[in-house]
């Protein structure tokens, strides 16, 4: 049956994290400040104390909508109050980061996975000069035809969580020793010769996030650190992660939706959802539209996610289309708010002023909306790459 | 509980009515819009499609209604809006209606085959459903309707009207029969939906009974009339922006220009990727306003004013630029898309044409 409410669990893992949204408001601005290699992590009193709400959701799994959609809400009402997207391990109260690990247990044989699946491994995939084409990759892995080994060469940018990470899987162009070539995976484990990590980036926001680069120079690994699976199948698993970034998009863009419907209510206007744009302010008829598109942002996700709870993995087109139209709502949500609020609304008094900066993001990684598009457009118009690029 | 899931009667009702557009409606459109006028027997093959017939308040299904409204409105949506135009009018007296309303007035409508409808908009630029200038005022007797109501459809075939006027310092409805003294009716030619027989309402010192206030002496609640309105005319507006886009994208992987198909430039398949998934999205917007109107919610006027608000920009953005990636035959009546494109600003500009 078509129904968009919240089922009575649904709604109480919703009202947790939400709750949980409010004690990690409090700390956003802890978080607005760059780390350096080394640092240690911020510490917010009382954190250890919450709840684990996706494991609270894993247990009421049959009476919810399912977990792909609960891991939405959850993870839209943590980026709504600023949660930091940190590592915390594997089995952390966040969302899953550590796609490799994922990945592995898709692509890697049996022997591979028991050896490095207890890691937590980042995923190495964007190059200074390859981002989302991954056909221009030049980080390289030439296999030594007496040892077997591989030697790998090149470097990586703007991987999250680089330096918590315990290793990475990377994505190379690899010439076996027979002098075949083409993109392959590889482990390669902290503490590798000629692996280094590289300093942190200077970001306009989510200045705390560890992004680094990665460098690769003459790093031998065996062969048992190539992993079997191909361009299509390690690029299929970003179909669960685009519309989770969709999902940001939705989380922060309901936190300045909020704060402007706030102001609005504060001075005594209410939005009137009976009347036409005649009656309205322009403020209040801009915010209604931004709304709207808010709430076709939230359902292109939740249609996604739905679709991933019935067939059991994450569609490819649903995922884009929420990954584009999240995008674009987001930087229409975050300028248009702006806008609204006037002078106020610049201090760093306001959250909304760290969330401008934070949320700018959303529409570039993960594939920026472009690429989104160049990817639809294919599957839409049933155009090879070739045909369309 | 979250979920898309259709049950088998929407899937069914889905494919019939998408067939029907497909097989009636969508060939029957541009002779529609150049004659003004709708062929009787189109009209009639329609409506033994037998939507009507489930439009009381046990059988009535909102988002099976927005279903068959996309996919009429996919056909064509002046011909979607005359063959479901009576239903607005059915669903509002079978919600609110008194036993006796039910039975007296939409008795006569099933004899007599005749069309009803709502009479919502008025004249005027500044015009809005919360602040409607058509009067009612009661006495002993009943009730003196005052104004003149505008572009009503069908209006010439309308044995009722349920007219929309102040009453009491609310917004109430009225059911006024065609052949009371102090009504006419005058056709109007519009920007687009001619065939719908546009018409206005004139009601100058209308004398109705204490039994023609919709629901009674207490009245109803007309803004979930309103709600249901804005949520069916959202659904056609759907479908009629999925006809732009899906002809607009056969046209631009057809048409060579500098070298390549239209459709595998990145400015014109980014414009058809957006179109796509505005269609879809706007389907979304509308199935929830229907999930909430079949509950009963609340927030089901939220739901229906974005829903509406947004199909509307929605399929005007898509129906404009569907004009104009046809580049010059995009302004040919040889082409449909230039009629869509006046229909669709025409559906959105209007109130009350069809509900959910």
């Amino acid at each position: 049956m078509v129904d968009f409410s919240l089922s009575e669990a649904d709604a109480t893992i919703v009202g947790m994290a939400h709750e949980q949204a409010k004690f990690y408001r409090k700390h956003a601005r802890l978080f607005d400040r760059d780390l350096a290699i080394g640092d240690p992590p911020i510490v917010i009193p009382g954190e250890e104390d919450l709840p684990h709400i996706r494991n609270a959701a894993r247990a009421a799994e049959e009476e919810t909508s399912g977990f792909p959609i609960l891991d939405a809400l959850i993870n839209l009402e943590e980026l709504y109050g600023g949660k930091p997207m940190r590592a915390r391990g594997r089995q952390g109260d966040t969302m899953n980061f550590f796609l490799s690990n994922t990945l592995l247990e898709k692509i890697g044989t049996q022997e591979q996975i028991d050896k490095w699946n207890a890691l937590r491994l980042c995923y190495g995939l964007t190059e200074p000069s390859a981002g989302s084409d991954p056909a221009g990759v030049k980080t390289t892995a030439v296999q030594d035809p007496e040892t077997r080994d591989w030697i790998i060469n090149g470097e990586k940018i703007f991987i999250s969580l680089g330096e918590a990470s315990e290793g990475v899987m990377v994505l190379v162009r690899a010439r076996d020793a027979e002098g075949h070539e083409r993109l392959s995976n590889f482990i390669v484990e902290k503490g590798t010769p000629g692996f280094s990590v590289g300093t942190q980036h200077r970001k306009m926001g989510q200045r705390s996030v560890d992004t680094v680069n990665l460098i690769f120079d003459n790093v031998r690994v065996p062969d048992l650190n190539h992993l079997n699976g191909d361009l299509k199948r390690t690029l299929s698993i970003l179909n669960s992660t685009r519309s989770l970034v969709a999902v940001q998009a939705l989380g922060f863009s309901r936190a300045v939706l909020d704060f402007v419907r706030e102001q609005l209510d504060a001075r005594g206007e209410m939005l009137d959802y009976r009347s036409s744009i005649r009656r309205q302010s322009a403020v209040a008829a801009r915010l209604m539209r931004l709304e709207a598109y808010y709430e076709a942002a939230w359902l292109m996700v939740m249609r996604a996610k739905w679709l991933e709870v019935e067939q059991g993995s994450a569609p490819k087109v649903e995922a884009s289309m929420a990954k584009a139209i999240g995008g674009r709502v987001v930087r229409m949500v975050m300028q248009e708010g702006m806008e609204l609020l006037g002078p106020e609304a610049v201090s760093t008094d306001h959250l909304i002023e760290q969330v401008f900066r934070d949320s700018r993001i959303v529409d570039i990684y993960e594939g920026p909306g472009e690429v989104q598009r160049v990817l639809l457009a294919r599957d839409l118009l049933g155009y090879s790459a070739r045909e369309f690029s | 509980m979250i979920s898309f899931a259709l049950s088998d009667d929407q899937e069914l009702a889905r494919e019939t009515f998408h067939a029907a557009a497909r097989d009636l409606l969508r060939p029957a459109g541009r002779n529609t819009e150049e004659s003004g006028s709708i062929d009787p027997a189109l009209l009639m093959q329609a409506q033994e499609l037998g939507l009507q017939h489930v439009q009381d308040a046990d059988s009535r299904d909102p988002v099976l209604n927005t279903l068959v409204l996309e996919e009429l409105g996919w056909g064509d949506s002046a011909i979607a809006l005359a063959v479901t135009g009576t239903i607005a009018f059915i669903q509002a007296v079978n919600a609110f209606g008194t036993e006796a309303q039910k039975q007296s007035v939409l008795g006569t409508l099933d004899s007599s085959g005749a069309a009803a409808a709502l009479a919502i908009a008025e004249h005027g630029f500044n015009f809005d459903v919360t602040d409607l200038a058509t009067t009612a005022v009661g006495d002993d007797a009943g009730y003196t309707i005052e104004g003149v109501k505008a572009f009503v459809p069908l209006a010439s075939q309308c044995a009722f009207f349920l007219v929309f006027a102040t009453y009491g310092g609310a917004q109430q409805a009225f059911i006024v029969p065609r052949d009371t003294p102090g009504v006419s009716v005058e056709p109007v030619r519009t920007l687009g939906l001619n065939g719908l027989g546009l018409g206005h309402v004139t009601l100058s010192n209308v004398r109705l009974g204490h039994d023609m206030w919709l629901g009674g002496d207490n009245g109803c609640d007309v803004q979930r009339i309103i709600d249901s309105c804005r949520t069916g005319t959202a659904a056609v507006l759907n479908g009629a922006a999925r006809a732009v886009y899906e002809y607009v994208k056969d046209y631009t992987r057809d048409r060579v220009a500098h070298g390549s198909a239209l459709a595998q430039k990145q400015s014109v398949g980014f414009r058809l990727v957006d179109m796509h998934i505005a269609v879809e999205s706007m389907r979304w917007m509308n199935w929830r306003a229907a999930s909430e109107l079949a509950v009963g919610a609340d927030t089901a006027t939220r739901s229906a004013r974005l829903a509406h608000l947004y199909a509307c920009e929605q399929a005007n953005w898509i129906a404009d630029e569907g004009v104009q990636l046809l580049g010059g035959h995009g302004f040919l009546r040889d082409h449909p898309v230039e009629h869509w494109f006046r229909a669709t600003r025409t559906l959105s500009n209007l109130e009350g044409l069809a509900s959910a």
